[in-house]
C-alpha cells in the first residue's frame, strides 16, 4: 500500500489535472462515453510526458519487487474506477 | 551462486557486450573495472533486469531468471539519484536495516534527518541511498558507482558497511574510485574487448590499458 502511494506521488499533479480537465470535458460534450474514452486517453499520455521525470525512479520501485508499468496500469484503473464514480454522481444531480 | 554468460548487447552498429561471463557467490565481494562506455554499467543493468540483452544467459542459485527484481533477490544501485526526491531522510532511514546504521551514520545525518532527499547534497543523497540499498533482504547487490560523489571519511564509513554485509551477501560492484573499490573487493574482473578477464595482480591492469603505463 505505502509503495502505490509513493508511486502515485509522482503522478499525483498530472493525474488531478486529468480529472480537472475530464469534468470540464463532461460539461463541454453531452455524451458519456465520449467523456470515458476522451479520460482514458489521457492516462498513455501521462505516462509518455511524464516518463522522463518520473522515469528516473523507476529503480527505486523495481528494487522494492514491482515495475512501473504494473504500478502504473493499477493506479490509472483505480483513478478512473474513481472518475466514472464522480462523473455518474455529477451527472445525476444534472439532470435530477 | 549468481552466473551470469553469453552476454551480448549492441547499441546501434556498436557492439558493447559479446559473450561474457561473470559470477558471484554468496559472501563474495567482486570489483568490477573498466574503461568509460565497455559496458559495466550495462552488464549491472541486465543482471537486474532493467536492460534488455540481446541475448543472455542468467541464472540464480542454478535457477534460469529473466527479471530478478521481481523475485526480489538482486538489489540494485543505479549510476543516478533513484530513491524519490519528495521522501524524508528519516523515513528512508527508518527503511534501513539497523545493523548498519551505526552511530557513525545516525550522527552524520541527525542534523537534517527531517529534510527531504532534494534538500541534500549530491555526496549525502548517494551515501543514504547506497545505505538504503545495502539494507535490501536481498541475496545479491549490485552497486554502480557507490563512491562517486561521496567525501573520502564517508567512502571509508562506506567500505566497511559494504565488508559487513558481504559476508551474507554477494556484491557486485563497479566504480572509477579503483582504490576503495579494490581494498573492498574479494575478487576483481576487468572489463576489456567486449570480455571479462579475471585480475590477479594490479600490474596486469597496466597490461589490459586500464592504468596508464608507468614505464611511458
Amino acid at each position: 500500500m505505502k509503495t502505490w502511494i509513493q508511486f502515485y506521488r509522482l503522478y499525483f499533479v498530472w493525474f488531478s489535472l486529468a480529472n480537472i480537465a475530464g469534468i470540464w470535458i463532461l460539461f463541454q460534450i453531452p455524451s458519456l462515453t465520449a467523456v470515458f474514452i476522451i479520460k482514458a486517453a489521457f492516462y498513455p499520455a501521462i505516462y509518455l510526458l511524464n516518463g522522463l521525470s518520473a522515469r528516473r525512479y523507476f529503480a527505486y520501485f523495481q528494487n522494492l519487487g514491482y515495475t512501473a508499468r504494473r504500478l502504473f496500469t493499477g493506479l490509472s484503473l483505480l483513478d478512473f474506477l474513481a472518475f466514472v464514480i464522480l462523473t455518474l454522481i455529477i451527472n445525476l444531480f444534472r439532470h435530477a | 551462486m549468481l552466473e551470469i554468460d553469453s552476454v551480448s548487447l549492441c547499441f546501434g552498429m556498436k557492439e558493447v557486450l559479446s559473450g561474457c561471463y561473470l559470477c558471484c557467490n554468496e559472501g563474495e565481494i567482486v570489483g568490477l573495472l573498466g574503461r568509460n562506455g565497455c559496458g559495466k554499467s550495462s552488464l549491472l543493468k541486465i543482471i537486474f533486469g532493467s536492460l534488455k540483452a540481446g541475448f543472455m544467459h542468467f541464472r540464480l542459485n542454478d535457477k534460469i531468471t529473466k527479471r530478478a527484481f521481481q523475485g526480489k533477490d538482486v538489489a540494485y544501485l543505479p549510476q543516478f539519484n533513484f530513491i524519490p526526491s519528495f521522501l524524508r531522510v528519516q523515513k528512508v532511514l527508518n527503511d534501513c536495516n539497523p545493523e548498519i546504521i551505526t552511530e557513525e551514520v545516525t550522527s552524520f545525518f541527525e542534523a537534517f534527518k527531517n529534510n527531504r532527499l532534494n534538500n541534500l547534497s549530491g555526496g549525502e543523497r548517494r551515501f543514504l541511498e547506497c545505505l538504503w540499498i545495502l539494507s535490501r533482504p536481498a541475496t545479491y547487490v549490485l552497486l554502480d558507482e557507490p563512491f562517486s560523489e561521496i567525501a573520502p571519511f564517508q567512502i571509508e564509513v562506506l567500505q566497511d558497511i559494504i565488508r559487513k554485509t558481504g559476508k551474507t551477501k554477494g556484491i557486485i560492484l563497479t566504480d572509477h574510485f579503483y582504490r576503495p573499490l579494490m581494498e573492498v573487493s574479494d575478487r576483481i574482473v576487468l572489463m576489456h574487448n567486449n570480455a571479462i578477464y579475471n585480475i590477479k595482480e594490479e600490474s596486469e591492469l597496466v597490461l589490459y590499458h586500464y592504468f596508464p603505463d608507468p614505464g611511458i
